[in-house]
């Protein structure tokens, strides 16, 4: 059973990791005579960039709307993927409790989407994960929100 | 079909076995609960009748459901949320680990019914998590 220490240290340590690993792995292709192809774990990468910048906009919805719930998730995750839990304002925050959920399911697509992408399977499960606990905030009666 | 794959789908298939048959007790059982057991318990004969076409297809032999289960804690309502709250932690667990052990449409697959059933965890109650299957 995947654990939440094996899963998030290789998700946190993909950064700098993944550098390093390709860059050695770049080597032996370049060896072989083969042009290197680094941009698939660059993509792994940005797929956790753009996880929390993601959450980071809706964290100013949640505080804006107050939403407890919602905000103690998105802080929970953000962190747990290597980011802070400061606030990106939007150009066009949602109004209502229900513009929030739809925003929050609206992200848990994106993720699910970038969980196929992924290269690195450990990746492809945090972010699947990450999809799954949106989607249940995205879903709550607004008054558990 | 990989042996692990194989392995992940006939453990799968027993706790949707076992989902059913509790669902069905507790449609049963209580008046409140019997709509929203009904329509989860639809939800899971079709993953059951896919995880057997996909173990068949494969040349496995699907595991029967059991002739019962416990049902003795199903006595009330609160008892009944966490036993289906409980059930489908086991299987968002089984469906996260599939991810990387499948690749194209079967992932895409293990992903979306990941989520489907993290939210169906909810409707009965169960408390949003950051990273549910995780833990």
């Amino acid at each position: 059973m995947p654990t939440r220490r094996t899963i998030f240290t290789s998700a946190a340590v993909l950064g700098l990791g993944a550098l390093i690993f390709s860059g050695k792995t770049d080597d032996l292709i370049r060896a072989a005579g083969i042009d290197p192809v680094p941009e698939v774990r660059a993509a792994d990468q940005e797929f956790v960039t753009n996880a929390i910048s993601d959450n980071q906009k809706l964290l100013s919805a949640a505080t804006a709307l107050n939403t407890e719930v919602a905000h103690k998730i998105l802080v929970q995750q953000i962190i747990d993927l290597g980011g802070s839990a400061r606030e990106i304002p939007i150009d066009d925050p949602p109004k209502t409790l229900a513009q929030f959920q739809s925003r929050l399911r609206e992200t848990s697509e994106r993720r699910r989407n970038d969980a196929y992408e992924a290269t690195s399977t450990q990746l492809a499960q945090t972010l699947a994960s990450c999809a799954a606990g949106l989607a249940q905030v995205g879903h709550l009666d607004h008054e558990e929100l | 079909m990989t042996p692990k794959v194989k392995d992940l789908r006939v453990s799968q298939l027993r706790r949707e076995h076992e989902i059913i048959w509790v669902l069905e007790t507790i449609g049963a059982r209580s008046s409140d609960l019997r709509k929203l057991a009904e329509t989860t318990a639809n939800t899971h004969r079709t993953n059951r009748d896919d995880l057997r076409a996909l173990l068949l297809d494969a040349g496995q032999e699907p595991p029967p459901a059991e002739p019962g289960y416990e049902s003795r804690s199903l006595q009330d309502e609160d008892a009944m949320k966490l036993r289906v709250q409980a059930l489908l932690a086991q299987i968002m667990q089984i469906q996260l680990e599939l991810i990387p052990v499948t690749q194209e449409d079967d992932r895409k697959l293990a992903i979306n019914a990941l989520t489907d059933t993290a939210v169906s965890s909810v409707s009965w109650g169960a408390p949003p998590q950051a990273f549910p299957g995780l833990d």
